[in-house]
């Protein structure tokens, strides 16, 4: 199991405050491994959010220091972290078919045309929607958007995915 | 698709931090999960350890389904906390959070590690009187919520094996669980 040492992945004692007055999260020591399947499970108001938001980068921590495969990423933008992200508020691109949201981080890392299109193929084939590249976000069914936003998390091949799931009719809480 | 993004992670070396409120999900799918509340940690853990040892009350009453009922404890040693139950029972429980005699705390223990008519659970097996209150078929499983110690919400979950048994409410049956499924946790 990773250590602070070892850890692909580590929250060293991070604290994280919105108002500079209470602390939303309080001395977080969380150390995950590479290939770890980490889940975050807790109650409404609880901190997950924003630990996965300073994990972005979307949010700076108030305290502490977290690290990716041994760097601090503390003051690293968060298109420059190499983390795929599944969040609700990162929605597709309603104007752009599936294949041009895909595309669209790529463009952004300046790679060539062929590559490109068999990065986006790829990407639509392990989510099995590679056969409605050409629609458009608002053709598709929820759970085919979602299949999409995951693959556009894939399509450059990170090394970390974040994911969050809002609470939804499921919940039991 | 929530399974997708776990089989494709394994394919592929990724690796994810992943936020649900579906703790099927969070159990199924995770290396560990960690349990949250007013911005800590409470537990972090494989999720088998999670849900059958959890080591609060906050973790016990969140993950799953639990029963509780208050007590004190009267001795711990070998191992074992003895329990007073506010209902005047006394129980063998697991140690967790509890620090010795005089101490308040939450027994808890899981709907399906407790057996009506508990025969099969050998002798260190602990029982208890209950009265039925409601029987609700499930299909796969029963709910029977029962009266025991002064706790009125007491379920029970069954198997719907051949020949099992359906209760009806007004029934008085024995109900058994082994000490180590049940744990004394925090007040
Ligand atoms: N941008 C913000 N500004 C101020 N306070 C915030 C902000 N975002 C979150 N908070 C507060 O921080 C606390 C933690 O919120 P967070 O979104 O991390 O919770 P969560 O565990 O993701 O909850 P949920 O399960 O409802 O999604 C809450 O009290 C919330 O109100
Ligand atoms: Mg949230």
């Amino acid at each position: 199991m990773a250590t602070a040492n070892d850890a692909f992945v580590a929250f060293d004692s991070v604290q994280k405050s919105y108002d500079g007055e209470t602390l939303v999260v309080k001395d977080l020591n969380l150390f995950i491994d590479k290939g770890e399947f980490l889940t975050m499970l807790g109650p409404s108001g609880s901190g997950k959010t924003t630990c996965l938001m300073m994990l972005a980068g979307f949010e700076t921590a108030t305290h502490g220091e977290i690290r990716l495969d041994g760097t601090s990423i503390n003051n690293i933008p968060p298109h420059k972290r190499g983390i795929g992200m599944v969040f609700q508020n990162y929605a597709l691109f309603p104007h752009m078919t599936v294949a041009e949201n895909l595309a669209f981080p790529l463009d952004v890392r300046k790679i060539d045309k062929a590559e490109k299109d068999a990065k986006v193929a790829r990407a639509l084939d392990m989510v099995q929607m590679g056969a409605f590249g050409g629609r458009r976000p608002a053709q598709l069914s929820g759970g085919q958007q979602q299949r999409v936003a995951l693959a556009r998390a894939l399509v450059f091949e990170p090394d970390l995915v974040l994911k969050d799931e809002p609470l939804g009719a499921l919940d039991k809480q | 698709m929530q399974f997708e993004i776990k089989h494709i992670a394994d394919s592929l070396g990724i690796t994810v931090v992943y936020v649900t409120h579906d703790q099927t999900e969070a159990l199924t799918m995770s290396d560990r999960v960690a349990v949250f509340n007013d911005g800590r940690i409470q537990q972090l853990a494989p999720p088998d350890a999670l849900y059958e040892a959890p080591e609060n009350s906050f973790v016990a009453q969140f993950i799953g389904e639990n029963n509780t009922m208050a007590g004190e404890v009267l001795e711990i040693a070998g191992g074992v906390a003895q329990v007073r139950l506010d209902s005047g029972d006394i129980i063998d429980t697991t140690p967790v959070n509890v620090r010795g005699k005089g101490d308040r705390t939450r027994v808890s223990i899981r709907p399906e590690r407790v057996e009506v008519n508990p025969t099969t659970l050998g002798a260190e097996a602990h029982t208890l009187k209950a009265t039925v209150r409601e029987f609700i078929y499930m299909g796969d499983v029963f709910r029977t919520k029962l009266s025991v110690a002064g706790n009125d919400e007491f379920i029970v979950k069954t198997r719907n094996r051949a020949g099992q048994e359906r209760l009806e409410p007004g029934q008085t049956v024995e109900i058994g669980w082994l000490p180590e499924d049940c744990r004394a946790l925090d007040a």
